[in-house]
């Protein structure tokens, strides 16, 4: 199971890194998803994976037993992708005025740093 | 959670508190008074004066804030102490400067329709920065970054049409969510080995547990990846400088002062709550041997002031040249840190304070001329110091408190950084460091050359800056002088400031 | 001795207003400033000669044992007294001169910051103190040479003098702390009432190689000679101020300040011998090519700064005695010739040597008052240039190693400074008037009445020297090698060796002169290799460094997101690669290999969808395979027992794709920009992270973590947090905080967002 999880962290990542130096800006924008979704994987993973047991009280009962899910890397992910969603989603809308200012999708158009000292 | 306990953690975070309450009075306000964006500087002020006020009268409080009793794992998400009453005081204080100088920056004031979100956002960012300083939790401190993060990345794109700007914004959020997502990665590894995300619990562990160096280092790197990116440390630094020149100004001299503020305060914390295991009579720091923290922050600490300045030497746009300087200055800060030591970490907090004044100063005085003469170049400073003598003066006081030449405040800073890392025998890092300081020399006296030196090829205005801007010219050139002569009184406060709870 | 510091400090902000009042008149009235200063000094001397030293302490950095002091020795005193009385002279004397300068009131300001600041390097008693007037010198100098700032030479030198003095500076700063690391003070008189010899400790070299370089750059000894020179771009009174009479001494005040705790070794000594010696001949040599007033008087202030270096590193009781006699003759000639090449100039628009003959009938008063200093300069009986160059020569001369080729370097250079003399204080005055083309009449009376009083008093301690040095020399003495000498001091000493070298001297000067229009033709035409020249280097090194800051930002700062975020995945790797290099331990890994099949076959599905994204020609469809990882993502969720994840991450992916598919929808083709070199270097960087991150997870899988908080959880969120779900009890209740915080970003970004949207409102309108 952890070989699993290993190789599919293993892919998302070099599929996150690799669109993520991409010059097209939708593409690094894909690549900044893939890295928060290998993010949440291997938060997952780190957390002892438990099949099938979520970590609910059942009913009637005071309190849980071994083996069930851990539930405190669940709530990490939880926040990871909330925020994760409102970066992505603002980063859309900056990608769309950006597109709209620069004309073309090409991050590479955006470099106006030091060569304007020149 | 025991009741009693929640209201002694609401106590403590009372700055926190009055901060968020503000920060929704400016929201209400500007959808009620739509036309009315004069009072939002003006709310935006008292809201963060009776913040600091607040902070300052909690200034020895010390307490774990939002720690069940019931359990020793938690020890608490927020330390208030008064290490980081230092820096909440700092990050406010400078809030309370950057928010009459967005008042009177033109870049801010032509999109009028936006005022109302561009103070929510400021303090959505002084929001973030309060938590990071006292945060002990990883999973917090990652949501105070990104707090802080998101609100800054908004911000650095505020100004209209301007392809720079949307250019800065772009990046720096493509840069910081790339970096804050390595930081994830790290948190998410360290609670793998630890089992808990706080600081003390990490402490514990490390101490005790059964380590895997790879896992660890991998992690650290990871995290540090994401207070790097922060404080722009290299090599996590390259976003800086465009992000600097691109923003408005304003936000630039935040960025550079404040959210660098809450970095150094989110380093430090980490690595002194999570690392050290004692600290002997001298004060320095002992520190589980899983990690050499004092390498890595010397390595990078060197190379990031080299970085900076060498970059720094021939910039032709100031507000390009006071991002290189900051990211340089930030390389002297890591090193009083990487003393591990209290006296290092003095040194720090005495360095940042004055560090604050100076370069909101220089920020502002370049900003005021833009305003006049539309433009950020060396070249059109020619002569500018008989045409606007208050002004021209003042930025070389500043300039020269950046070199840390005396008998300006820099040069304090300086000292103690020197004193700090020849009393741990890094003698070869001072040199170094030295060096640096030299290089800087020439570019911060190339402006003055411009001002008072070269003479212009067309005749400059003469620029009279407002009575009020007169006013906080001299509220932050004049301690830049004081300081550097009679500073006891910052030192005492820094003294006192030196305490971590809880360790 | 504060208050003397302080008032100067004062007086400088009521500069202003006096020139508002009357601008003919401030210089005369600002004199006053620097006359009061002398007498205070003055009437100091009885006490300070008969070995009452002055103390002043006020607290300034208690903690590190810093304060604000200040002492008062012989050598402190000798310094002060040239600094206010040669200050006198050049305040009055630039009220007269400085007259047609527009900024005059500036030049008065930064003139009077340069005399407190000088006075506060001679007098401090704290090493910390001293640095920081000591560098406010150089601000001051930097200031004022660039006066004239409309040359761009002017403000190439006033640069290159801040960058040579500053860097000297700092070395001295870091010379400095160490110093008082080594003795465990930062009070110069503790230090030297000390009496403790660092020259067994390991500090000791670092000490005195930074103090050295502090030293040599401020007092311009080779090879950083060049500056001074160039500084003679600045206004003349500076020139004859802070370039011959004051700053430039501040590295041999230096020196003789630490000589008892740092002196007596070998490598103190000699290298002062050796670069004192090679200073000395340098600036004689290089002086006779010069034809500017001003520069042939600076190569020879050089020289004369290399002579005092030469004898602190003597060192021998007769060197100090000629230390302090030469260190004053000097003082006194040395202004004096610079204020009249500076009436020179004035009055007749050039300082061209070879224009100038003369003039002594147009200013009779300026020609006797050059004659009397170029007298002493050449060190002709009975001026005291003459009692100072006899007791140089007679403490060279006991030498034993190498003193017959010192003495003879000695004589040379010496006779080099006889040719400046000749040029600079007679030629201009004496021969055939040569027509210049304008009215030319005697200086105004301020410019010429401080001069005069100069030359006066070097003919007038000439004649009776015992009665001006004697006691002098006893606490310079006792500052500089800590003992008092009993040497007498005499004009006459009759006709024995040195007189006769004295006179050798003149001679061969008077010979020089006659034919250094030959020998400044053959000197023209031996080019000098350019690297012999310090100047080069200076200029080389700066070049250098420039040339390496622009080529290192353009290289890493080069705007392209991409190659910052590469450099920060190379840190990682190679970071990470090291330890996995240092620390190979991936004997404890265990792999776990229950799988089943739809876990297969979902992998499978994320895999080959990743590979469809990055893939893809079309946008559409690669948002769509982005939402298949998504989606199967969201199922591994439900797997593994965490259902909430799993809606959350079902609901999170509509809305991304929804989102992008809005924004996206309009955009032209979707082009692949990088070249196939580009990807492929990029694929390499992408895997080597995606293999270190498998092995990371591996590792950390397959360590035993400790599940206290996990337990805890599952026991008290029924009974404290009354909820079945123990994630939700979580996120609403143990950390309801994080969750408080993680609204707060949402809503910052929903602010964000809405802030962009409403800025496309406001450019429609």
């Amino acid at each position: 199971m952890n070989l699993m999880m290993a190789v599919l962290v293993a892919v998302l990542y070099t599929g996150g890194i690799y669109m993520i130096l991409r010059r097209s800006m939708v593409k690094v924008i894909l690549g900044l998803i893939f890295l928060g979704h290998a993010a949440n994987l291997l938060i997952f993973t780190i957390g002892n994976l438990t099949k099938g047991k979520p970590a609910f009280v059942p009913e009637g009962m005071l309190s849980l037993d071994e083996p069930f899910a851990d539930p405190l890397p669940q709530a990490l992910i939880l926040t990871a992708i909330v925020i994760g969603f409102g970066v992505q989603a603002f980063a859309i809308i900056l990608f769309k005025r950006a597109y709209k200012t620069v004309g073309s999708d090409d991050i590479d158009q955006l470099n106006h740093t030091d060569e304007l000292d020149r | 959670m025991e009741m009693n306990s929640l209201y002694d953690s609401l106590s403590l975070i009372a700055p926190e508190l009055i901060i968020s309450v503000t920060l929704l009075v400016i929201v209400l306000f500007d959808l009620i008074f739509k036309n009315n964006k004069k009072m939002l500087p003006f709310l935006s002020t008292v809201g963060l004066a009776v913040a600091l006020i607040t902070q300052a009268g909690n200034l020895t409080d010390g307490g774990f804030a939002f720690s069940p009793e019931n359990t020793p794992l938690f020890y608490g998400m927020l330390t208030i102490d008064s290490f980081g009453a230092f820096f909440k005081i700092l990050v406010l204080a400078a809030s309370m400067l950057i928010i009459y100088f967005s008042s009177t920056t033109d870049e801010v004031n032509e999109s009028f329709d936006r005022l109302g979100e561009y103070y929510t956002l400021i303090f959505g960012m002084v929001l973030g920065m309060m938590f990071m300083i006292s945060a002990s939790d990883l999973i917090l401190i990652y949501l105070s970054v990104e707090l802080l993060s998101l609100s800054s990345y908004v911000l650095a794109g505020f100004s209209k049409n301007k392809t720079r700007n949307n250019e800065a914004a772009l990046k720096y959020l493509l840069f910081g969510a790339f970096s804050s997502g390595l930081m994830l990665f790290g948190i998410s590894l360290i609670y793998g080995m630890v089992g808990s995300t706080n600081l003390t619990a990490l402490n514990n562990f490390l101490q005790t547990g059964s380590i895997n160096l790879f896992t660890i280092t991998i992690s650290l790197i990871l995290v540090f990846a994401g207070i790097g990116y922060k404080i722009s440390s290299a090599p996590f630094h390259f976003w800086t400088p465009d992000v600097y020149e691109g923003a408005p100004i304003s936000i630039t001299a935040f960025l550079s002062v404040a959210s660098k503020a809450a970095g150094f305060a989110l380093l430090i914390r980490f690595i002194r709550v999570g690392f050290v295991s004692y600290v002997d009579s001298e004060g320095f720091w002992k520190l589980s041997e899983v990690f050499d923290w004092q390498l890595l922050l010397v390595i990078i600490a060197i190379l990031t002031m080299t970085l900076g300045n060498f970059s720094a030497l021939w910039q032709d746009n100031l507000k390009r040249m006071l991002a290189y300087s900051s990211i340089a200055h930030a390389g002297y800060m890591l090193l009083g840190l990487a003393v591990m030591s209290d006296q290092g970490v003095l040194a720090v907090l005495v360095y940042f304070f004055i560090y604050a004044i100076m370069n909101i100063g220089a920020f502002f005085i370049v900003m005021l001329i833009a305003n006049r003469i539309g433009s950020e170049n060396i070249d059109d400073y020619d002569g500018l110091g008989f045409k606007a003598p208050l002004l021209g003066v003042s930025l070389g006081i500043f300039l020269v408190s950046l070199t840390g030449i005396p008998p300006t405040a820099g040069f304090i800073g300086k000292l103690y950084l020197f004193i700090a890392l020849v009393d741990a025998n890094m003698i070869a890092v001072a040199v170094i460091a030295l060096l640096n300081t030299v290089v800087s020399l020439y570019y911060y006296i190339r402006v003055l050359k411009h001002m008072y030196l070269v003479k212009p090829s067309t005749e400059p205005p003469v620029i009279k800056p407002s009575f009020n801007n007169l006013i906080f010219v001299l509220i932050l050139a004049v301690p830049t002088i004081i300081f550097g002569i009679y500073f006891t009184p910052i030192l005492d406060f820094a003294k006192q400031c030196v305490q971590f709870f809880g360790v | 001795m504060l208050i003397a510091i302080f008032s100067a400090f004062v007086v400088a902000v009521f500069v202003q207003p006096l020139f508002k009042f009357s601008k003919k008149r401030a210089g005369a009235i600002l004199s006053l400033l620097p006359l009061m200063l002398f007498l205070y000094f003055a009437y100091n001397t009885s006490a300070v000669l008969s070995g009452q030293l002055q103390f002043e302490t006020y607290e300034w950095i208690p903690s590190l044992g810093i304060h604000i002091a200040f002492v008062m020795d012989g050598i402190g005193l000798l310094f002060s007294l040239i600094i206010t009385g040669i200050g006198t002279v050049i305040f009055l004397y630039a009220g007269s001169y400085m007259q047609d300068y527009k900024y005059m009131n500036r030049f008065y300001i930064y003139i009077i910051i340069f005399m407190a600041s000088m006075l506060g390097v001679v007098l401090s008693d704290n090493f910390l103190v001293l640095f920081v007037f000591w560098e406010l010198t150089s601000i001051s100098s930097y200031l004022l040479i660039g006066f004239n700032h409309h040359k761009e030479e002017s403000r190439y030198s006033a640069l290159q003098a801040l960058l040579i003095t500053g860097t000297g500076g700092l070395a001295l700063l870091a010379g400095l702390i160490l110093l008082s690391i080594a003795s465990g003070t930062f009070s110069v008189s503790e230090l030297l009432a000390s009496g403790i010899d660092l020259s067994d400790s390991e500090l000791y070299v670092p000490i005195v190689i930074l103090i050295f370089l502090g030293a040599f750059t401020k007092s311009a000894q080779f090879p950083f000679h060049f500056w001074l020179p160039n500084a003679m771009t600045a206004p003349t009174p500076v020139s004859a101020y802070l370039h011959s009479a004051t700053m430039v001494k501040a590295g041999i005040f230096l020196l003789a300040r630490f000589n008892p705790v740092l002196g007596g070794t070998e490598l103190w000594q000699d290298t002062l011998l050796i670069v004192g010696t090679v200073t000395m001949v340098i600036g004689g040599a290089l002086s006779i090519k010069q034809s500017d007033l001003k520069k042939l008087l600076a190569y020879t202030t050089v020289s004369v700064l290399g002579t005092l270096t030469m004898l602190i590193g003597i060192g021998t009781e007769l060197a100090i005695k000629a230390f302090t006699i030469y260190l004053i003759a000097h003082a006194l000639y040395k202004a004096t010739l610079f204020l009249v090449s500076g009436t020179i100039d004035h009055e007749t628009g050039t300082r061209n040597v070879d224009k100038l003959s003369g003039l002594r009938t147009f200013m009779p008063i300026t020609a006797i008052t050059a004659i009397l200093a170029s007298l002493s300069k050449m060190g002709i009986i009975p001026l005291v240039g003459f009692v100072g160059k006899e007791t140089v020569y007679a403490s060279i001369l006991e030498l034993s190693d190498f003193g017959t080729i010192i003495i003879f370097l000695a004589i040379l250079a010496n006779a080099f400074i006889v040719v400046v003399t000749l040029l600079v204080g007679f030629k201009p005055f004496l021969g055939k008037f040569k027509d210049l083309q304008r009215k030319i009449h005697e200086a105004p009376f301020a410019m010429w009445a401080g001069p005069l009083i100069l030359a006066v008093l070097g003919l007038l301690f000439g004649l009776i020297p015992q009665y001006i040095f004697a006691s002098l020399i006893d606490q310079t003495a006792l500052s500089i090698i800590s003992k008092t000498i009993a040497l007498k001091v005499k004009l006459w000493h009759g006709f024995n060796t040195i007189f006769f070298l004295s006179v050798l001297t003149v001679a061969m000067g008077i010979l020089l002169f006659y034919f250094r229009i030959k020998i400044f033709s053959i000197l023209i035409s031996i080019k000098f290799v350019p690297y012999f020249k310090p100047s080069f280097w200076y200029d080389y090194i700066l070049k250098g460094v420039m040339t390496t800051a622009r080529a290192q930002t353009l290289l890493l700062q080069n705007g392209y997101l991409r190659y910052y975020i590469i450099f920060i995945l190379l840190t990682f790797l190679t970071l990470s690669g090291y330890v996995l290099f240092v620390h190979e331990s991936f004997d404890t890994i265990s792999l776990d290999l229950h799988i089943t099949f739809y876990e297969i076959a979902l992998s499978i599905l994320i895999i080959v969808a990743v590979g469809i994204t990055i893939h893809s020609k079309s946008r559409l469809t690669a948002v769509t395979a982005i939402g298949i990882v998504g989606f199967s993502i969201g199922i591994v969720f439900i797997i593994y027992g965490a259902p909430d994840l799993a809606l959350t991450q079902f609901a999170i992916e509509i809305l991304t794709v929804i989102l992008f598919v809005l924004v996206i929808y309009k955009l032209p083709r979707y082009l692949r920009f990088s070249s196939l070199s580009g990807r492929i270097r990029d694929l390499i960087i992408a895997s080597a992270v995606g293999v270190t991150m498998f092995f990371v997870v591996l590792l950390i899988t397959s360590a035993e973590m400790s599940s206290e908080l996990k337990q805890f959880f599952a026991d008290v969120s029924m009974p404290d947090g009354k909820g079945r779900n123990i994630v939700n009890v979580i996120l609403v209740d143990f950390r309801a905080f994080d969750t408080m915080g993680e609204l707060v970003v949402l809503a910052i970004a929903a602010l964000g967002v809405y802030a962009l949207l409403k800025l496309k409102l406001g450019n429609g309108k």
